[in-house]
């Protein structure tokens, strides 16, 4: 009797243990339409291995204050102002479940506005004034290559590296001159650049943590640095680095709420081979949140950036809108 | 004996579960329920906090004669930041009463002068700045108690009490001159004032809802008048020795009544989205403002914009709304384009 009890515990342990196995090995089943249905909480830091994902995303600013080079927050005083939006085309591509291809082709939209009014009473003269230059076309496009160096674990976070390339595809000059007020505005940077990112991340649900460093060296060029230059001059801009987290918390099911505390700062520009020693380098901490809505493959998010202190750099928030398909 | 209190005691906390369940149920329902079938004012024991960010990009500006003149190609369009602050709580189910207070920055630029004669190029830059909280609006709501499923309305009562500053900040004018081989001198003109009305208001307003089936058709009106004349200050100012010399003067005013008015038509394709879109109307006007004994009326304000959003429910607690609102004309005014992003969030107090 004590040996068939003996034997029945056992049974009834392995049953249990095998069970527990099996349930185990369901629950990492999860088909290919769940994992491009994934949030942008509960997805792994890449793309798995032959998804592919295409969007748009498409950025607005205007410029109308500034953070001096004391970090205090100011008006442009003349009449002056700007206003910028950008449209990405991106595409993903899951080489492998670790390794991920990005392509970014960006146009630009941009148009910087004057005016003011002459008074020379010696020449009995007043002259209103006022320009709208305007630019737009290709930007400079990115490519970058992300790979999951450490895959996300019960206890360890995902660590991920990346390396990007940015090339000088917009327009580096100011074209169509017909006097120093009067040109398009160009819509590339002039200079190759090359980043390196290094991303940690945790998924403990219904919240992931982020926390990221990168570091971007520029190549240098050449460009003309106003309308009225005869001949380009060599520059090269400073060395950028950024670091920052994010605590994304997921509201509902398809819903998640980010939010990026970031920091930036610019070593010093180079022109005509002479490092911009007096120039304070841009630099500050930004804020941004973004919600982000998963409907099956789609994903449209909205996203604002603000600036909350800096150094010699714009201080008018940004506005994105993405949105995203997984096929 | 014991087993007698182990039973009270189980049925008791089976009462209690499942009277929380049904509690719970209950207030999940009306916390996530659609616009279209939600009244007009909160419910009973209903605690509603919005919070609210708009920018406004105004590119131009409508004159007295209805005319747009474009501030953009002048370089002289204004950006304006508003945070919207908002607590209402339904007191009874019929009975709500609400408190707003809004903070409110923009900075309005002038064409840059510059002045040349011979010997000296003088640059004038103009820059206003409006900044800080607006005032309190307390308010109280009375919604028929009708009940009926196809039309909602309410009554509300205003009072603003002025409790934000009101008075402009002293002027923050400079001078500074460069001489090389020529002299150069940049006069930078700043002045900030204040967002605070410094008189009481108070006011009236209604609100309806019209539904049809996922359709809805809502419409809000209210007005404002002040109570009395007001004091306040103005700066003079005047160039001694290359130097700004300020002087505060008081003067009284009346501020001007307000009213607005809005019609929205309502979808509601399901029970978390609902799309909206409609017309806004501002009309501020009668106030004046008095100098050297002379009283001046302050230009009447129109301005109308076309509105359009939408609002999701996020989770239980939580709506998201989106606006994006379109200028159509007006008078004295700015033409105005904003985006509003707000959040509000819902509980119910008590059991």
């Amino acid at each position: 009797m004590t040996k068939q009890i003996k034997y029945s515990f056992i049974l009834i342990i392995l049953y249990f243990g095998l069970e527990i196995n099996a349930l185990g090995q369901t629950e990492s089943q999860i088909i290919p339409t769940e994992r491009k249905q994934l949030t942008i909480v509960t997805e792994p830091a890449s793309l798995y291995k032959g998804f592919f994902r295409a969007g748009v995303i498409g950025s607005y600013f205007v410029v109308d204050k500034y953070f001096d080079e004391d970090g205090n927050r100011n008006y442009f005083p003349e009449s002056t102002w700007a206003r910028s939006w950008s449209m990405y085309l991106m595409a993903q591509y899951g080489i492998t479940d670790r390794l991920q291809f990005d392509l970014m082709l960006p146009y630009q939209n941009e148009a910087w506005y004057y005016s003011q009014l002459i008074i020379a009473p010696g020449l009995d003269t007043d002259l209103d004034q006022s320009w709208n230059l305007r630019g737009n076309g290709l930007s400079d496009m990115s490519m970058y290559l992300r790979y999951q160096l450490l895959q996300e674990n019960e206890t360890f976070p995902s660590i991920t590296g990346e390396i990007g390339i940015t090339l000088p595809t917009g327009r580096k000059n100011p074209t169509d001159i017909k006097d120093d007020y009067d040109y398009k505005l160009p819509t590339g940077t002039g200079e190759a650049s090359t980043n390196f990112r290094l991303l940690a991340r945790k998924i403990m649900y219904p919240y992931s943590f982020k926390f990221y460093v990168d570091y971007t060296y520029s190549m240098g060029g050449t460009k003309l640095f106003n309308s009225y230059d005869t001949e380009e001059l060599s520059f090269k801009s400073g060395s950028r680095i950024d670091f920052g987290g994010s605590v994304d918390i997921l509201l509902n099911e398809w819903i998640a709420f980010t939010n990026e505390l970031s920091y930036f700062s610019y070593g010093k520009d180079e022109i005509d081979e002479v490092i911009q020693e007096d120039i304070t380098s841009p630099s500050g901490f930004s804020y941004e949140g973004r919600l982000v809505f998963q409907i099956k493959q789609f994903r449209i998010g909205e996203a604002i950036r603000v600036p909350l202190k800096a150094k010699n750099t714009g201080a008018d928030p940004l506005y994105v809108m993405i949105i995203q398909y997984v096929f | 004996m014991i087993n007698s209190l182990i039973r009270f005691w189980w049925i008791s906390l089976m009462l209690v579960f499942s009277w929380n369940v049904y509690s719970q149920g209950d207030k999940y329902t009306l916390l996530t329920e659609p616009f279209i079938e939600r009244p007009v004012s909160m419910h009973k024991g209903q605690l509603q906090f919005n919070s609210a960010y708009q920018i406004s990009i105004s590119g131009g500006y409508f004159e007295d004669n209805l005319e747009k003149t474009n501030l953009q190609e002048d370089g002289a369009a204004v950006i304006g930041h508003k945070s919207f602050l908002n607590l209402n709580y339904g007191l009874f189910e019929y009975l709500e009463l609400g408190a707003e207070m809004n903070y409110f920055k923009q900075g309005i630029r002038n064409t840059t002068l510059y002045y040349l004669d011979i010997y000296e190029t003088v640059t004038i830059t103009e820059l206003t700045e409006n900044k800080g909280f607006e005032d309190l609006i307390l308010s109280g709501t009375f919604r028929l108690p009708n009940n009926w499923k196809v039309f909602d309305m309410a009554l509300s009562a205003y009072y603003l009490l002025p409790v934000s500053k009101d008075v402009p900040d002293k002027p923050e004018h400079s001078i500074e001159s460069i001489v090389n081989e020529s002299q150069y001198t940049i006069i930078s003109l700043k002045e900030t004032i204040r967002n605070g009305q410094g008189v009481p208001s108070y006011g009236l307003g209604s609100e309806f809802k019209l539904r049809f089936s996922n359709f809805a058709i809502s419409g809000a009106g209210s007005f404002m008048v002040p109570t009395k004349e007001g004091l306040n200050l103005y700066w003079d100012q005047e160039i001694v020795d290359e130097e700004f010399i300020y002087e505060e003067i008081e003067y009284s005013f009346m501020p001007m009544s307000r009213l607005n008015a809005n019609l929205n038509i309502h979808y509601q394709p399901n029970g978390w989205f609902h799309l909206f879109g409609g017309l806004n109307m501002i009309s501020r006007r009668n106030g004046w403002f008095e100098r050297k004994e002379l009283k001046y009326a302050y230009p009447e304000v129109m301005f109308y914009d076309f509105t359009t959003g939408f609002e999701i429910q996020i989770a239980p607690r939580i709506r998201m709304i989106e606006i994006m609102k379109f200028p159509l004309g007006g008078q004295n005014s700015y033409s105005s384009f904003s985006i509003f992003t707000g959040v509000s969030f819902n509980l119910f107090t008590g059991k």
